[in-house]
């Protein structure tokens, strides 16, 4: 996985739990990182709009498999 | 039957990157409009290619076409997206929409059969009728509906060549959507920032029809035609009353592609992203075009000398000036280097880092407001994390 240029200055949170990582009660912010997490977790990935509440991942070049749930 | 959003880096190897295919096909299916918006990138005053085209795609273009995408994506995606565009691609007629579906379709399931086509269409919507429902649903082909926030602030800029609003017509066409109840079948809203307008009611407005997605575009400008100031303070306002929404409201790509960058993650956004541009323009005649955005620039500066008859796709791919928007960070100006967000806004969208004399080596045109936008939206997050935290990016 290529390391994004700024990748070392960033401050790693990754260990944490989303329950340790954001103030209870923002949904916005949970579903960002869920989608920044999914996404570096995988590659290529390709996602869905939130019209059913979901999130999903589908791999383009290689990666997640089709439509993960990833909620 | 959502329009999805290609993304292919930087989360995969440099080598991959170089050779990633076009994934999204913008298909001008129609080379005339019947509305004339004050800040349409297709029509620029000094470049009257548009007249030489012919005004419908043909059933030779439409072949050829088919064929080359097929050839093009065979093994190498799992997933593509087929934009019906123009003009406004309804004054094509049915049928013509219909073809270009389900011949390419059918051309990269013969190809490929494991790739998905995920077909929509970008439309005014001042001809959408039953007829293009039923066809749109039947076919699978999700539709966004141009719209610019309230009626007044739409009419504005939204004139048919009489000089009369278009905002009913965009409404009609939203019952029709929704009235035909088939899931998906709306794919969303795009919006064209007027920066005169209110940005809570302009949002109110667009999530009033309850969108599954909302594009906020910056209207078209570069270093050579800068664009008025404010834009950075309309966003961030924008931004807390989208991000303030209890429940979530619908996704605006723009604020959720640069949360997610702002969180160490890889962006999808055409217009910050370091990631290689999957996008390709077709037009009426088969000739194969950059980003359509980019005749703005100067006459011409969209075209690659390319066609569907005599290219494939991979001959594209090693144009000088697709290949430039395909080069992630090494192609930044070297301020966006030695930026804070750098990462984030990654220079912003290509044609507005255009400057005459040294073309896109540029920061946007839009940096000051950019820089304002994501710095605010940084100190929301920051102030939201649960732990202490320095200042971000952040890997999550």
């Amino acid at each position: 996985m290529t390391a994004r240029p700024d990748e070392e200055a960033m401050p790693d949170l990754s260990g944490l739990a989303l329950d340790e990582l954001v103030k209870p009660g923002n949904a916005v912010l949970e579903r960002a990182i869920r989608l920044a997490r999914a996404r570096r977790a995988g590659a290529g990935i390709v996602y869905a709009g939130f019209n059913d509440g979901k999130l999903r991942a589908i791999g383009s070049l290689t990666g997640l498999d089709d439509d993960e749930d990833l909620r | 039957m959502t329009m999805k959003i290609s993304v292919e880096a930087p989360g995969i190897r440099a080598a991959e990157q170089e050779r990633a295919p076009f994934t999204d096909f913008i298909v001008k299916v129609h080379s005339r409009c019947d509305l004339a918006c004050d800040y349409c990138y297709m029509y620029p005053p000094g470049d009257t290619s548009w007249r030489e085209r012919p005004r419908l795609i043909s059933a030779r273009v439409i072949a050829a076409l088919a064929g080359r995408v097929a050839e093009h994506v065979r093994g190498r995606a799992r997933s593509i997206n087929l934009l019906l565009h123009g003009g406004e691609p309804l004054l094509a007629g049915p049928d013509v929409l219909r073809s270009v579906v389900e011949s390419v379709r059918t051309a990269v399931h013969e190809a490929d059969p494991d790739i998905e086509v995920v077909a929509g269409v970008q439309s005014n919507g001042s001809r959408l009728t039953e007829a293009h429902v039923e066809l749109f649903a039947r076919l699978g082909v999700s539709v966004g509906l141009s719209l610019d926030g309230t009626a007044a602030s739409h009419d504005r800029h939204r004139r048919d060549h009489r000089g009369q609003g278009s905002h009913e017509g965009v409404l009609r066409a939203l019952e029709l959507l929704r009235g035909a109840g088939v899931p998906g079948l709306f794919a969303g809203l795009l919006c064209v920032i007027d920066v005169e307008s209110d940005p809570v009611a302009t949002l109110d407005a667009l999530f009033a029809h309850q969108p599954p997605t909302v594009d906020l575009l910056l209207p078209h400008a570069s270093w050579a035609t800068p664009p008025s100031a404010g834009y950075g303070g309309w966003l961030a306002a924008a931004f807390d009353h989208w991000y303030a929404l209890r429940p979530p409201g619908p996704e605006i790509r723009m604020f959720q592609e640069l949360l997610v960058a702002l969180l160490g993650g890889p962006s999808a956004s055409e217009s910050a992203s370091l990631a290689p541009s999957g996008s390709v323009v077709i037009e009426t005649d088969g000739t194969i075009e950059q980003v359509d955005a980019l005749k703005l620039i100067y006459p011409g500066a969209a075209a690659t000398g390319l066609d569907v008859f005599r290219h494939g796709f991979d001959e594209a791919l090693a144009h000088p000036g697709i290949a430039a928007r395909r080069a992630g960070w090494s192609a930044l100006a070297a301020e966006c280097r030695a930026c804070t967000f750098g990462s984030v806004c990654a220079g912003g969208f290509y044609g507005h880092r255009y400057r005459p004399g040294n073309g896109f080596a540029n920061p946007t045109v839009y940096c000051a407001d950019m820089f304002e936008l994501i710095g605010h939206m940084r100190e929301r997050i920051r102030g939201d994390l649960a732990v202490p935290v320095g200042a971000g990016p952040w890997r999550v």
